[in-house]
């Protein structure tokens, strides 16, 4: 994979090369700052750029920029990474789009194995939201507020909350300890509690699901 | 028939008193309490600190992380991968420490976003629900930390599960704060001055 990286830290930005490295990446470019970012991608081939949120420009450079090359190149994968989890990033992160795009802590990503499945579930076209925020949202007492969220059963949002952290069925089995027909199961039942059930594409459905539990938690709270 | 009074007058007159002292007490405990904001020069303090710790401690226990990630790679013996992924659990709660000081110091999305972001994070981490009305275009950056900081101070003293009505009315030269609390019922108010 090709990985554009944009980093105001050394530290982080040099660690992270070495690791996508190891991973059996290639980083094409390697900057401190969302314009440089801008113009290394208008030159080359990028599958994913890495950003981080807080950089130049101030304050929050990385979903500025972000959105410019969501703009430039459609086809780009995103992965922003914070050191805080926030609601209000994880939104403006949704506004830039809910495909091929990523919200991660930054330790979070420092394993091979977590690297490459973030990367490669972006690469795929998904959404992949921190854990520790999509638990939160579902945790919080706005969070289990949320109108048409109230007639979820336990397990559907224990569901809902797992495909916000953007998980294939398969993942979400392994996590809840069901099999993969059962989260199907779920999953359709989620779908007709929130009135989704029109849609034809499921891929569009999940997001719309994950739009309709973060936006009510957002009016609630 | 009279009702028959017992004691001398001095004893009435002092349960009089005493009925009247913890009527006095009843109200004063219903009536609003003032908060007071942080000074300007505390506000810069803290967002200076915050800064610190993100840009200092906290980016460098993350790349520190990165560096254990990358020794996991090249560790063959199991032994080693297990303490570095013990290592890596303990840098993990280190970051998740410094996070708390940060947000504690300074709302991370403040500067960004401003108010209603940043005490609706607040109340999100405090398992509170937040009824936030808010009036305050065009406020000046220093008045807005400075009404941030004393709301989300306040918010951080409540527990877990509780309910909280905000309201905030800037004008030229004041922003005014008004803060209820469901179930106990305690009211407080606080005025900021515009710079």
């Amino acid at each position: 994979m090709r990985v554009a990286i944009a980093e105001d830290g050394a530290l982080f930005r040099e660690g992270l090369v070495l690791l996508l490295e190891a991973a059996g990446h290639q980083v094409v470019g390697c900057v401190d700052d969302g314009d440089r970012l801008l113009a290394l991608i208008a030159t080359e081939q990028v599958d994913v750029a890495i950003l981080d949120i807080r950089m130049p420009p101030e304050p929050d450079g990385g979903l500025v920029t972000a959105e410019r090359i969501r703009a430039m190149r459609p086809q780009t994968g995103l992965l922003l990474l914070s050191h805080y989890a926030e609601t209000h990033y994880l939104m403006r992160v949704l506004e830039i789009g809910t495909e091929r795009i990523g919200y991660r802590l930054k330790e979070r990503v420092a394993g091979v194995q977590v690297l490459n499945d973030t990367l490669d579930r972006i690469c795929d076209g998904e959404i992949v939201i921190e854990p520790v925020l999509a638990k939160r949202l579902v945790q919080t007492p706005a969070g289990r507020d949320g109108g048409a969220l109230d007639k979820l059963t336990e397990r559907e949002h224990d569901v809902l909350r797992l495909m916000a952290e953007g998980r294939t069925n398969n993942a979400i089995a392994g996590e809840l300890f069901i099999s993969v027909k059962a989260v199907e199961k779920n999953i359709a039942a989620i779908f007709t509690k929130l009135d989704l059930s029109g849609d034809p594409s499921v891929h569009h459905r999940r997001v719309l699901a994950v739009l309709a539990y973060l936006q009510a938690r957002r009016i609630d709270g | 028939m009279f009702p028959l009074v017992t004691g001398t007058p001095f004893d009435h007159a002092g349960v009089v008193f005493g009925r009247l002292h913890g009527l006095l007490l009843s109200r004063l405990g219903a009536l609003p309490t003032r908060l007071r904001p942080p000074s300007p020069g505390t506000t810069e303090l803290r967002h200076r600190l915050e800064q610190l710790v993100h840009d200092g401690p906290a980016l460098r226990v993350s790349a520190l992380s990165l560096e254990l990630g990358l020794l996991a790679v090249t560790a063959t013996d199991p032994c080693v991968r297990d303490r570095v992924d013990a290592a890596q659990d303990a840098v993990h709660l280190v970051l998740d420490d410094l996070r708390r000081v940060g947000e504690a110091l300074y709302p991370p999305v403040l500067t960004g976003a401003g108010i209603e972001p940043a005490l609706r994070s607040v109340a999100e981490r405090q398992g509170i629900t937040l009824d936030l009305d808010l009036s305050a275009p065009d406020l000046e950056p220093g008045a807005r930390a400075r009404t941030c900081l004393l709301i989300a101070d306040h918010l951080r003293t409540l527990a877990e599960g509780a309910a909280v009505a905000v309201r905030v009315r800037a004008g030229k030269r004041y922003v005014r704060v008004g803060i209820s609390e469901a179930g106990s019922g305690r009211r407080h108010w606080a005025v900021v001055r515009c710079a």
